[in-house]
C-alpha cells in the first residue's frame, strides 16, 4: 500500500484507563540530550463516527460530535478519551492506530526485602501509578516454588 | 513502499544495527534516539557477557537485535518486521521504575488472506498472513525504554544488564525483558478491554477467540461485554484452547497441583485452589482425605484458633481437616492449635477478598501436618455448607494434596491457564500466562530471576501461543 493513498479517520472509545500523560514525571536525563519523543499522534483526518455497539460507520449524535471535539477536562472532571485513529489498508483493510493506553509496561519494584519485583502492566497512566505506589508485594503470591511431592 | 525497500533505507541511514542472523523471520530494530542518546550514546563501555559493542549505544542496540532475533529464528514470515525504538526518559523513583514499553503499533482487520474476518490481528502477524506489509510507513512494534536506569532517583544502582548470557546478577536482564515485551507487540495480548469487557472498536481480538471460560464453556468472542468481565475475575478458570499450546503443556508444564477436593456435599463438590504453607509438610500424593470440621471460637461464625481448643472444638477436629479463620494471630498459631487438637491438616479462610489464595508465610519445625488458605468466598460457601452438622461429623469430604494428573499452569483438560486474578489486574490480566505455572513461563506477568532466554518447548509455552494465533 502507499501510504499516501491512506485514509485515516477519527473514532471516538473508551476505555477503562485514562489517557496515559504525554510526559511522564521522571528526573531530567543526566548524560545526554533528551531523547527524541516517537512519532506525534496525528491532529487531522476525516472523522468518521463508528458506533461503539454496532462498529458500523452512522451519523453522529451531537453529543457524540461533542465528545469528538471535546475541550481538555476541568480538574476534577475525568478527561474524555482521546478518540483513537483508524487507517485503511490494502484491499479493504482497516487498521486502528494503538496509542500508549495499548503499550505493555515492564515496571519494577524493589520489595521490602530488598528484592526485584518485575511486573507488566497495560497502559502508561497504569504504569506511573505503579511506580508512584512505590514498595509493594512482588504480584506472584505463590512464591512460585515447585510443590514438594512425596 | 515494500519491506525490502524499507530496510535498504534503514540501513542506509545507520538506524539498523548490523544485517540480523537470518531465521524464519527478518526483525529490525529502527533507532529513533537522536544523536548522542539512547542507542547512539557514546559512552565507551567495555564489551560484557557476549555483548561485543563498545559504546553504550552500540550495547543497546545489539541487545535488541539478540532479542528481535530469538524472535526472528522462531517465528515464520516473509515479511520484515520493523521495531520502532528508543531509549527515553520514563517514570522512576528511587526504588521504583518503567524499565521500557512495547506494544503493536497498528492492529488490522479483513485484510486479504485473512484467517478469521472482523477480528483484530497485530499489525506484524496481520503483514505475515496479508504476504506483504499493510502498512510500510509505520513500524510494525513501538517500543521505548527507560534511559536513566540506574541513576540516582531511578531505581539507584540496579541497571539494565546488557549481556548476551543472562548472567545478569543484581541488575535487570534487559534481553529477557525485550523478549517479553516484543511477545506482545508481536500478539501475546487481547486488545478487548477485560475491565469493561468492550471489545476494540467493536470487534474481537483474534486473541479472544482462544480464551475459553471453563465455567461456562463460552471463548471471549462468543460473550457479552458484562460476561466478559466476569470471565476476567474467574480465577484459573480461563483457559487457553489452541492446539499448539495445549499440545505443547506435556512437555512444559511440571505435573502436580495443589488442590483441595471436595466430594461431598454435592453443593460444594469440586476442586479448589489453595495457598501453600511456608512451614509443616509439603502437600503430597495422595494427599490427605478426611473429613472437614470447623473451629468455631469466635463470633460471628469464627474460628480464629488462637490459643489452645476448646474441648468441644477440640473433639469436632481431632481426626478431621480443620476449618480456621484467618486473622488476630500468626498463621503457624492457628495450625499448631489444631494439630494439638488432633488435626490431620487445617484449611486457613481469608478474611479478605481477593483470589487466587496467597501462601502462608512463617516458620515452625514444631508442625508436623499439612496446611492451606482457601479464599474468603471458598471459606465462606464451605462455612455455609458446613451450617447444619452434628458436633462431630459434617458429612463435607475432603483431599488435600498434589494432583498429579493436572500441571501446574494448566487445568484439568490440560489446557494452559490464563492470569485472571481478582481483584483485575489491569494489564496484567488475561494478556499473561497464570503465575501458578512451573517452570517459570516467559509471559507470566512478573519477569522471574530464573527465566532462560528460550522461548519455544519444552521450556516455553510462548511460541505455542504465537502459532495458535496465526503464526504457524
Amino acid at each position: 500500500m502507499n501510504a499516501g493513498r491512506a485514509l485515516a479517520f477519527l473514532i471516538p472509545f473508551s476505555l477503562a484507563s485514562s489517557l496515559a500523560p504525554a510526559q511522564p514525571a521522571s528526573p531530567p536525563e543526566n548524560k545526554a540530550a533528551p531523547a527524541r519523543e516517537g512519532p506525534a499522534a496525528p491532529a487531522k483526518g476525516l472523522v468518521v463516527f463508528i458506533d461503539p455497539v454496532t462498529g458500523k460507520i452512522r451519523q453522529p449524535e451531537p453529543a457524540e460530535i461533542g465528545a469528538l471535539t471535546a475541550p481538555p477536562a476541568a480538574a476534577g472532571v475525568p478527561a474524555v478519551e482521546p478518540p483513537l485513529l483508524m487507517k485503511t489498508g490494502p484491499g479493504g483493510a482497516v487498521g486502528v492506530v494503538l496509542d500508549s493506553r495499548f503499550a505493555s509496561f515492564m515496571v519494577v519494584t524493589k520489595t521490602p526485602d530488598g528484592k526485584l519485583a518485575m511486573e507488566c502492566v497495560t497502559g502508561g497512566k497504569k504504569a506511573d501509578e505503579t511506580v508512584s505506589a512505590g514498595v509493594k508485594p512482588a504480584p506472584n503470591p505463590d512464591g512460585k516454588e515447585a510443590p514438594r511431592v512425596r | 513502499m515494500s519491506a525490502r525497500r524499507l530496510r535498504a533505507i534503514l540501513l542506509a541511514a545507520g538506524v539498523l544495527v548490523s544485517p540480523p542472523v537470518s531465521g524464519a523471520a527478518t526483525i529490525v530494530i529502527q533507532n529513533n534516539n537522536a544523536a548522542g542518546v539512547g542507542f547512539n550514546d557514546p559512552t565507551v563501555v567495555a564489551p560484557v557477557g557476549g555483548n561485543t559493542g563498545t559504546t553504550l549505544g552500540q550495547q543497546r542496540l545489539i541487545a535488541f537485535q539478540a532479542a528481535a532475533d530469538k524472535w526472528g529464528a522462531t517465528l515464520t514470515s516473509t515479511v520484515t518486521v520493523v521495531i520502532g525504538a528508543q531509549f527515553s526518559a520514563l517514570s522512576c523513583t528511587a526504588t521504583s521504575a518503567v524499565l521500557g514499553s512495547a506494544g503493536a503499533a497498528t492492529v488490522w482487520r479483513d485484510f486479504s488472506g485473512v484467517p478469521v474476518a472482523a477480528h483484530w490481528y497485530p499489525a506484524a502477524l496481520a503483514s505475515k498472513l496479508f504476504g506483504s506489509d499493510v502498512d510500510p510507513a509505520t513500524p510494525d512494534i513501538n517500543a521505548n525504554f527507560n534511559v536513566n536506569l540506574g541513576q540516582p532517583g531511578c531505581l539507584d544502582g540496579v541497571f539494565f544488564y546488557l549481556g548476551l548470557d543472562n548472567n545478569h546478577g543484581a541488575n535487570i536482564d534487559l534481553v529477557t525483558v525485550l523478549e517479553h515485551e516484543f511477545a506482545h507487540g508481536l500478539g501475546f495480548q487481547t486488545f478487548t478491554s477485560g475491565s469493561t469487557g468492550n471489545q476494540l472498536a467493536s470487534f474481537p481480538s483474534i486473541w479472544d477467540d482462544f480464551l475459553l471460560d471453563t465455567t461456562t464453556g463460552k471463548t471471549w468472542t462468543d460473550m457479552t461485554a458484562p460476561e466478559r468481565q466476569t470471565s476476567a475475575l474467574n480465577t484459573r478458570r480461563l483457559a487457553w484452547s489452541g492446539p499448539n499450546v495445549t499440545g505443547a503443556v506435556p512437555t512444559v508444564l511440571q505435573a502436580g497441583t495443589p488442590l483441595l477436593t471436595l466430594t461431598a456435599p454435592a453443593a460444594v463438590a469440586g476442586t479448589y485452589a489453595v495457598g501453600t504453607a511456608s512451614f509443616g509438610p509439603a502437600l503430597s500424593s495422595p494427599g490427605v482425605t478426611g473429613e472437614v470440621m470447623p473451629v468455631a471460637d469466635a463470633a460471628p461464625n469464627s474460628g480464629l484458633a488462637c490459643s489452645a481448643l476448646s474441648a468441644l472444638n477440640a473433639a469436632a477436629v481431632a481426626g478431621k481437616i480443620a476449618l480456621v479463620d484467618r486473622g488476630t494471630c500468626s498463621f503457624n498459631v492457628k495450625v499448631r492449635a489444631a494439630q494439638d487438637a488432633g488435626a490431620v491438616a487445617v484449611l486457613v479462610a481469608d478474611n479478605a477478598a481477593g483470589a487466587p489464595p496467597a501462601g502462608l508465610g512463617g516458620t515452625d519445625a514444631t508442625i508436623s501436618i499439612p496446611s492451606v488458605r482457601v479464599t474468603l468466598a471458598d471459606g465462606n460457601s464451605f462455612k455455609a455448607a458446613l451450617a447444619t452438622r452434628s458436633r462431630l461429623h459434617s458429612g463435607m469430604s475432603a483431599n488435600l494434596g498434589i494432583n498429579l494428573a493436572i500441571r501446574l499452569g494448566a487445568d484439568a483438560s490440560g489446557r494452559a491457564l490464563l492470569y485472571t486474578p481478582n481483584p483485575y489486574q489491569s494489564g496484567s490480566s488475561v494478556s499473561h500466562f497464570d503465575t501458578i505455572a512451573f517452570p517459570n513461563q516467559l509471559m507470566e506477568p512478573a519477569i522471574n530471576g530464573d527465566l532462560t532466554h528460550e522461548v519455544a518447548p519444552p521450556q516455553d509455552l510462548t511460541l505455542p501461543l504465537l502459532k495458535d494465533i496465526g503464526w504457524n
